[in-house]
């Protein structure tokens, strides 16, 4: 028996901790504990934290295969009930940022309500009995059709589709009154909207065709349509002529928008920008690593493996407004990487398999020996991993090959300290109370750890958003985050904490 | 749009008929249709009528890719979340008879007192189920050994005990293959109250000589007449006994007289069912003069088509190469191949450790069309005979002396789907077109 490849011990706050990346789950022990996992001797230690640390992939025999067990969830992941869409109802926007990926593939027109019609049926060939939908509007700049919104949702409802989850991608412009209606008739809960930066940064960066600023309408958009919806999250794209910026944005967003406005950085990295002067104004992946140490306040997630995105999973859609399918939605509108289109189905079967080739198998050597492949997983961008000869940015490292211990760190003094002061009751140094709640906590999670073996036994779904490619981060600041799902003491998180991302 | 490539066209008695082997299923067609797909004369169908053969998979885009989709097929059985979990037990491996022909000779215990499973290894059998298998996946048993009826307690525990702890069997039954010896009264009852037994397959190699001289106890006692016993009582308590007849070059001719005996003297929820005897373990050197090639062993089976009521399916991976179904044996060492029960070389791990050789786990995923052998490769029945119904020996050559054996379907699949269609005449699927006719 020895511990996991992929589990991190360190000490904190009087305690040590282990963080397995196989399964986001956290433990804590004491130092005799700690003295017995790292000399070996396993078998001194309490039946009730050994099987704890065995059911929970801690402590594995010495033939584990770490890396197989990673695939087998990889490849799980694929496979779902629920039909996830990216739709591009319009390829054309109303802005004209420098760093748009779309920049050569930005078109004009809007989805016809012939191409609409035949999305519901491609959709009904792919579908499961359940005919669980999940769909990302997207573009172009989704709000120039929101007919086309409305109509296709209307059209899923009429041929009795389960619409699991609607969300949409939007730089906020037209989110007017009449736009944020038409948006809740269509069942949409969530936003992403990106604003760069206070008035004087987004207004260079952001603009409208016409070179106008669209701060200021952006931002009364949000304050009067927020309470409409679960959630904003507000896109901070970060770069080095952003960053300075940000603390004076985020305190802008605290005190303009109700709390369910979220912010958080994203990566700007885009594939397709041929703008010279764009690479010097990105970070490169350890600089981004630091700016997102400073901000993980906005979003205290422990750190999750990493199983691929809607483009790995077999029902996982982009669709542009000529009905042209993609697997990678950054690719909706560049017709040269479509897998088909929703008239004849799957037509180029090859690049469709590569992509559901995605395995630890198709990541770079660099990733090979790294300890924290499973939450980066080839750089959290399958395409990246997959087609190393057309990426532009290769594949970059997740904040945690560096920082992993402070993550984690973060979130036990945000998350688990909290609860300890709340629970008087329990001491703060005694490991034979650590171990009583082991005990307890064992009796409470055993039949739960029987059904999550290592994968989260949820649906997975096909979704874009959470997903996103520059996006490393997630969103809310801590008062507002659920901790529900933290349980007490001993054993911090079996589950992924996506939930709350899937009901949105 | 084009017929899909791996489908067949019948006449039969003056109807037409296709078959798709994508999906298994067959179709009504008016002669127009018939004509139409036959001459790839596709434009001349109409709308409604392409649309309705779209929808059943029968009509292709030009694009669709066959077997990229048979692979995926593959993939996603093999990794998807399943929604049944398979199991093959063997709460023993030791056997009271003696076949000749047995493929388990090498790794069976031949000789009393059984060994058994012991409670240790089942307790820690549970334990490693409830690790691997979430508690809302049915599972579907297969109580295998050895002689499972030798160890009726340890599959009244094991079952029992999967049940205790929140597990379901897949449509509320087991299922028990066993020599029949001991398929008493007593046993099914006992089984069919605490672990749900439901259904049994026996064999039954011929009438009593026959039998008798291949399938004796150790000591040579003949078993006929005790298990012919059995299975009269014991299909009163369960819902079917299939009884399987395996042939070779010796014993084929008795068939007859046999489906005879099984007609007269056993119930309706007896259905016989030849099977060819070709195993890879017996070292027996007259052995292989009697077995059948795959090529004559399609002749009996075509004579014996008659028995089955199913079409050909499509058969492309087994519990084997999926994420979703391990073999036990007595000792608590997991396989992939339920058929390697015992041989503890091709274990890929143990109740206590799990999964130890993950070389050899990993490799049994990888099964997808390019695995085949070359023969395969413009084979016309390719989706139903999945290179011999057989992952094992697709992916492991070496483990295996003779080569992957074509299914009787290469050679009559036209005879299966007219017997098919004989029998079941009324009750096939018409075409849009045939169906606006009456």
């Amino acid at each position: 028996m020895r511990l996991s490849k992929y589990v991190h011990v360190f000490p904190f706050e009087g305690y040590y901790w282990a963080f397995n990346e196989l399964n986001a789950n956290l433990i804590n022990f004491g130092y005799s504990d700690y003295r017995k996992i790292m000399n070996n001797e396993f078998d001194k230690l309490s039946p009730n934290l050994l099987d704890l640390m065995k059911t929970s992939l801690f402590l594995v025999s010495d033939t584990f295969d770490e890396d197989a067990e990673y695939d087998k969830n990889i490849q799980k992941s694929k496979f779902s009930n629920v039909l996830g869409l990216t739709i591009g109802v319009t390829m054309s926007c109303n802005f004209n940022c420098f760093y748009c990926f779309e920049q050569e593939y930005r078109g004009t027109g809007k989805m016809s309500k012939e191409t609409a019609d035949q999305i519901v049926k491609f959709c009904l060939s792919r579908a499961t009995p359940e005919k669980m939908l999940s769909i990302t509007w997207y573009g172009g700049e989704p709000l120039l059709a929101s007919d086309i919104i409305e109509y296709l949702t209307n059209k899923f409802r009429e041929a009795n589709f389960n619409i699991v989850g609607s969300d949409i991608i939007t730089n906020g412009y037209l989110l007017n009154k009449r736009n944020a209606e038409l948006l809740v008739r269509a069942g949409v809960t969530s936003l992403q909207i990106t604003i760069d930066g206070p008035k004087q940064t987004h207004d260079k960066r952001r603009i409208l065709r016409n070179g106008a600023g669209t701060y200021d309408v952006i931002v009364n958009n949000i304050k009067e349509n927020a309470h409409l919806f679960n959630n904003i999250q507000l896109r901070i794209n970060a770069d080095k002529e952003i960053i300075e910026y940000v603390p004076e944005l985020l305190e802008e967003i605290r005190t303009t928008f109700p709390p369910n406005v979220t912010p958080y950085l994203a990566f700007v990295r885009t594939e397709s920008v041929k703008n010279p002067t764009f690479g010097e104004v990105c970070f490169s992946d350890k600089e981004y690593a630091e700016a997102y140490l400073d901000y993980l306040y906005l979003g205290t997630q422990l750190p999750q493996p990493y199983y691929g995105c809607s483009a790995t999973m077999e029902n996982g859609w982009g669709i542009d407004d000529e009905g042209y399918l993609y697997k990678c939605w950054e690719d909706v509108g560049n017709k040269k990487h479509a897998v088909g289109d929703v008239w004849n189905g799957i037509t180029n079967y090859d690049l469709y398999k590569k992509w559901l080739s995605y395995s630890t198998s198709s990541f770079p050597n660099k990733c090979k020996d790294c300890s924290v492949k499973v939450v980066c997983g080839g750089g959290k961008c399958p395409f990246r991993a997959l087609f190393p000869d057309e990426t532009t940015v290769g594949v970059l490292c997740s904040p945690e090959k560096w920082y992993m211990e402070d993550i984690v760190k973060y979130w036990i003094v945000h998350n688990v300290i909290p609860q300890w002061q709340a629970n008087s009751n329990v001491s703060q140094n005694a490991a034979t109370q650590a171990t009583e709640s082991v005990a307890q906590e064992n009796q409470k999670a055993i039949p739960i750890s029987i059904d999550l073996p290592n994968l989260p036994e949820k649906e997975n779904i096909p979704s874009a958003q959470g997903n996103f490619k520059n996006d490393q981060g997630s969103s809310g600041f801590p008062d507002q985050k659920n901790k529900g799902n933290s349980l007490f003491k001993n054993i911090f998180s079996r589950f992924s904490n996506k939930k709350e991302d899937e009901k949105a | 749009m084009r017929l899909v490539r791996y489908s067949n066209l019948v006449t039969f008695e003056g109807d037409f008929y296709v078959f798709n082997q994508m999906n298994g299923t067959i179709l009504q067609i008016s002669y127009d249709t018939y004509k139409a797909l036959k001459n790839q004369d596709y434009d001349s169908i109409s709308e409604e009528e392409k649309s309705f053969l779209a929808n059943r998979g029968f009509l292709v885009k030009d694009t669709y890719d066959e077997k990229a989709i048979l692979d995926l097929d593959i993939q996603r059985i093999s990794h998807a979340r399943p929604s049944t979990f398979s199991l093959a037990i063997g709460p023993t491996m030791s056997c009271n008879f003696n076949c000749f022909y047995c493929f388990e000779q090498d790794f069976r215990h031949k000789t009393p007192p059984w060994r058994k499973m012991s409670k240790e290894t089942a307790d820690q059998t549970i334990k490693f189920v409830q690790n691997t298998i979430p508690v809302s996946t049915p599972l579907e048993i297969i109580w295998y050994g050895g002689e499972p009826l030798l160890a009726p307690e340890v599959i009244e525990y094991l079952g029992t005990r999967l049940q205790e702890v929140g597990y379901q069997f897949k449509d509320n039954e087991t299922f028990i293959i066993t020599n029949g010896y001991y398929l008493t009264e007593k046993n099914v009852k006992k089984l069919v109250d605490t672990v749900k037994l439901r259904r049994a397959q026996v064999t039954i190699d011929g009438p009593r000589n026959i039998h008798n001289r291949r399938r004796p106890l150790i000591d040579g006692t003949g078993t006929y007449d005790v298990i012919m016993g059995n299975v009269a009582i014991a299909a009163h308590y369960l819902d079917s006994i299939v009884l399987k007849i395996n042939v070779d070059k010796t014993n084929v001719e008795y068939v007859p007289d046999l489906l005879d005996i099984i007609k007269n003297e056993l119930p309706s929820n007896v259905f016989p069912s030849v099977d060819s005897v070709a195993t890879e373990t017996v070292e027996n050197p007259k052995f292989s003069s009697i077995c059948f090639t795959a090529q004559e062993y399609a002749s009996v089976y075509k004579q014996y088509f008659f028995l089955r009521n199913d079409l050909p399916r499509p058969s492309l991976t087994c519990s084997a190469n999926t994420e979703s179904g391990f073999g036990i044996d007595d000792e608590g060492y997991l396989y992939k191949c339920w058929e390697e029960l015992g041989k503890k070389s091709v274990a890929v791990g143990n109740v206590w450790e799990g999964i130890t050789n993950y070389e050899l786990y990993k490799k049994w995923l990888t099964l997808d069309t390019s695995k085949y052998p070359e023969k395969c490769e413009s084979c016309s029945i390719l989706p139903l005979c999945g290179a011999g119904h057989c992952p094992n020996k697709i992916l492991f050559p070496d483990h295996y002396s003779n080569s992957i054996d074509c299914i009787p379907a290469k050679w009559f699949l036209e005879d299966f789907l007219k017997s098919y269609i004989k029998k079941h005449r009324n009750s096939i699927e018409k075409s849009i077109t045939l169906q606006r006719r009456q």
